[in-house]
Parts: structure tokens; C-alpha cells; sequence
């Protein structure tokens, strides 16, 4: 007789008891491993990281030279940390970031955000000078200036305004390169006013002799090269082109005798012609005389700052 | 015997002359698709500067100057500042000015904004 408590229908849907047994130790093994790992099999896996790594490694991608990945991890630290006391470091760093990848746009724009309320606060002072030197860089000198003379009526740290007077004797010293003098006494005047406490740290004495070797230069007169072009290739002779002004005389005076010859033996048309490309050639003469007039003191000029920058760092 | 008048000799002279500056070329491939402005540089860009070849030791090459100085200020200085560039090409201008590598071969720097920026200043 078959004795069961069970409906046999049920019965029939129960498995048999070795296979249970069989099964326990495997149920159990999966609880233990779901105890000691709880991500496991979850869709939450991997680490939790909290502010303190975020900023650690958008820091390090800046030191690692990429900024557009620094960017995206700032931007991520701030999204993510609004609390974070470094936040506002990160909002300049994110600043810094742009200004690497020249954005100057939104770099200024990041700046910018730092400026008021004015505090000696370092990162308020350096955001003045980074944004400065975007303006620099996006070819505004007059902004760029404005900001720095803005920051120096602002300030009353002595260290700070040696800075700016730094700064802005360097820009005057590279804008002088358009070579208006009252660039180089604005550089001087700059430059002079720096303490003698950080005479040493901005170079004062060393950017001062650059002014002067400058102030030195024995100039080419662009009037002398263009009068001197009359007759062709003194001009560039002045200048101290001589294969220049060699070629330039041969093939003037080649053209002119060429045009007179051809009026002379009565065809005015070759004449007119030669004449015609003669007048091209000599009034190129006369211009490239003036041009390398002026290119030579540029170059002089550049000469002298190339110098300077590599002995000293601009602090801008 | 060939027998030459004295104005036949001058005009072999000039032309002679004038030759190394108009060889001044650029690299045709280039040229070609910088359609040039003015119908005489398309017609150099086009017949001339494919068959003399790549050889000019300036960038930008003489005729891509002579288009940008027209295009910048107009035929008559552009004509000027063509002829000034072509007197130059090659010579001295390549101690002075500094040196790029285009096509893996060492050229002069030498733009229209290096000699017009005296009396020029871009808008």
C-alpha cells in the first residue's frame, strides 16, 4: 500500500530527497557569497568615490598635462561636491583648464567670477592675473592692462602690487615692439616702482639693462632706405642686404637700359612694356628698402627681449 | 649666320633676366586649388607654375604672396610688394627671417603681414 501524508498529485511535483540533499549545500554556498560580497550580482557594482578622490584625480590629470580630461573631472567634482570647501579652487583650476585649451572666452568668463567681492584672498588676486593673461593671449592688451590696474588701486599688499608693476612693465616691454618709445619709458616707470625687497625676485635689474641695450640699437632710418632706393639697391645695401641690393641694382639697371634701348631704336610699344614692368621692379625697390628698414630694428628689438626671456620668467 | 639687331640682343637679355623671377614657383597641386583672383595669376596658378615645378624657397610661395598682397591692398601695391617679394626670394631673406619645414623640405617664413606691418594693420 502506498502510505502518504501528501495529495499525490502534489506528491508527484516534490523532487526526490537525495536530490534535495544534494541541493542544500549549493543554496547555502550561494547565501554565504551573497553575505560576504553584497554588490554581488547587483547592478550597483564597482567602488563609491567620494569628493577627496574626484579632486584628487582632476588634480592629477592636470599634472598629467591633459586638461580636457581635468576639465571634465572638475566640472564632475563640482556637479557632484557643490558643499566641497574646494570647490571654489576647482571653479579656478576649471578656469586654468580652458585657458590651456584656448578657450579664452570661457576662461575669462571663470575668471570673472572671482573678481567680486574683491579680498586679498589668493585665489581672488590670482584669478586677476590669469585673466590678464588670457587677455594677453586673446591679443587685448588694453583689457588685459585695465585688469591689472584695477587690481592694483584694489589691493594693499605691497607684494601684490610688486607683482603687478612686474606684469605691467613686461606687457609695456612687449608692446614696444611696435616700436613706439613711449612704450619703453611706460616699461621703465613699471619696473622702477617694484620694492626693493623684490627687486630681485622680478629681476628688476636685468629687465632694466634690456631697456637700455634696447634704448642702444643703432636704428635703420626707413627715410634714409627709401631716399637711398633712388638710386636701386642702396636702399637695401643701407640695410645690410647685399645680395638683395645686388640683384636689385642688376635688374633695374637692366630693365631701364632695356626700355631706353627700345624707345631709341623706335619700337615704343617694347618700350612702353619693359618700362611698364620696370616701374613694378623699382617701385619695389623703394619699398622693400623701407621695409627692411624697419624689419631690421624689429628684429634687433626681438633679438634683445629673446634674450631677456630666456634668462628671466615674464610673470605673466 | 645669325644676325641680330642690338634690340633683338636686349630683349633675349631681358627676358633672360626676368626668368629666374617668374621660375619662382609654388607647388602646382597647391596653386591649382587656390583659384587665383586676378585673371593673370589664374593664368600662371594654371599653364605656368605645373610645368616649372615646386621650387620657390619661400612660404608662402611668390605667387601665393602676390595674391594675398593684391587681395590685401589692391593691384597696385600688391604689384608693388609682388615685385619687392620676387627680388628677395631666396636671398637674404632667408638669413633674416626664420625657417619652417613644409613637405619635409626647410623653407623662409616670409607672409605679406612680415613686410606690411609698418603701415598695415589687419581690421
Amino acid at each position: 500500500m502506498n502510505r502518504t501524508f501528501l495529495n499525490p498529485a502534489i506528491g508527484r511535483l516534490v523532487p526526490p530527497l537525495p536530490f534535495i540533499l544534494l541541493f542544500i549545500p549549493v543554496i547555502l554556498l550561494t547565501l554565504l557569497i551573497l553575505d560576504v560580497n553584497p554588490g554581488f550580482g547587483s547592478e550597483k557594482k564597482g567602488i563609491y568615490i567620494d569628493a577627496d578622490m574626484q579632486y584628487e584625480y582632476a588634480q592629477q590629470c592636470f599634472k598629467d598635462n591633459d586638461p580636457s580630461l581635468a576639465l571634465v573631472e572638475l566640472k564632475r567634482f563640482t556637479h557632484f561636491f557643490p558643499g566641497d570647501r574646494r570647490v571654489p579652487e576647482a571653479l579656478f583650476l576649471t578656469g586654468k583648464a580652458y585657458y590651456d585649451l584656448e578657450k579664452y572666452g570661457e576662461a575669462v568668463k571663470t575668471f570673472e567670477t572671482f573678481l567680486f567681492p574683491f579680498s586679498e584672498d589668493s585665489l581672488v588676486i590670482e584669478s586677476y592675473f590669469m585673466m590678464a593673461k588670457t587677455f594677453q593671449k586673446m591679443g587685448r592688451e588694453g583689457k588685459a592692462e585695465t585688469v591689472l590696474q584695477n587690481l592694483l588701486l584694489l589691493t594693499d599688499e605691497i607684494a601684490t602690487k610688486d607683482r603687478v608693476h612686474s606684469a605691467l612693465g613686461w606687457m609695456a616691454l612687449k608692446q614696444s615692439q611696435s616700436m613706439d618709445p613711449r612704450d619703453l619709458e611706460r616699461a621703465e616707470v613699471n619696473i622702477n616702482k617694484i620694492t626693493s625687497a623684490r627687486a630681485q625676485e622680478y629681476s628688476k635689474d636685468r629687465v632694466n639693462e634690456t631697456i637700455s641695450s634696447i634704448r642702444q640699437i643703432k636704428k635703420k632710418s626707413p627715410t634714409i632706405a627709401g631716399l637711398s632706393a633712388v638710386f636701386p639697391g642702396m636702399g637695401f645695401l643701407y640695410c645690410e642686404r647685399y645680395q638683395d641690393a645686388l640683384i636689385s641694382f642688376l635688374l633695374n639697371t637692366a630693365l631701364i637700359l632695356a626700355a631706353h634701348e627700345s624707345f631709341d631704336n623706335g619700337n615704343p610699344a617694347l618700350g612702353g612694356a619693359i618700362a611698364f614692368v620696370e616701374a613694378g621692379f623699382y617701385a619695389g625697390n623703394i619699398y622693400g628698402s623701407i621695409s627692411s628698414a624697419h624689419k631690421f630694428n624689429l628684429l634687433s628689438h626681438q633679438r634683445n627681449l629673446e634674450l631677456l626671456e630666456r634668462t628671466v620668467d615674464p610673470p605673466l | 649666320m645669325l644676325h641680330c639687331t642690338r634690340q633683338e640682343v636686349w630683349v633675349i637679355f631681358v627676358l633672360i633676366m626676368i626668368t629666374p623671377f617668374i621660375a619662382c614657383a609654388g607647388n602646382p597641386d597647391v596653386e591649382k586649388k587656390q583659384t587665383g583672383s586676378h585673371p593673370i595669376l589664374g593664368f600662371y596658378e594654371r599653364f605656368i607654375s605645373p610645368v616649372d615645378g615646386d621650387r620657390c624657397p619661400m612660404h608662402p610661395t611668390c605667387s601665393a604672396y602676390t595674391r594675398e598682397a593684391v587681395q590685401r591692398h589692391g593691384l597696385f601695391m600688391g604689384w608693388i610688394m609682388a615685385c619687392d617679394r620676387l627680388v628677395r626670394c631666396g636671398r637674404d631673406e632667408t638669413r633674416i627671417s626664420p625657417d619652417i619645414i613644409k613637405n619635409k623640405e626647410r623653407t623662409t617664413l616670409d607672409p605679406v603681414s612680415a613686410n606690411d606691418f609698418w603701415w598695415y594693420k589687419e581690421p
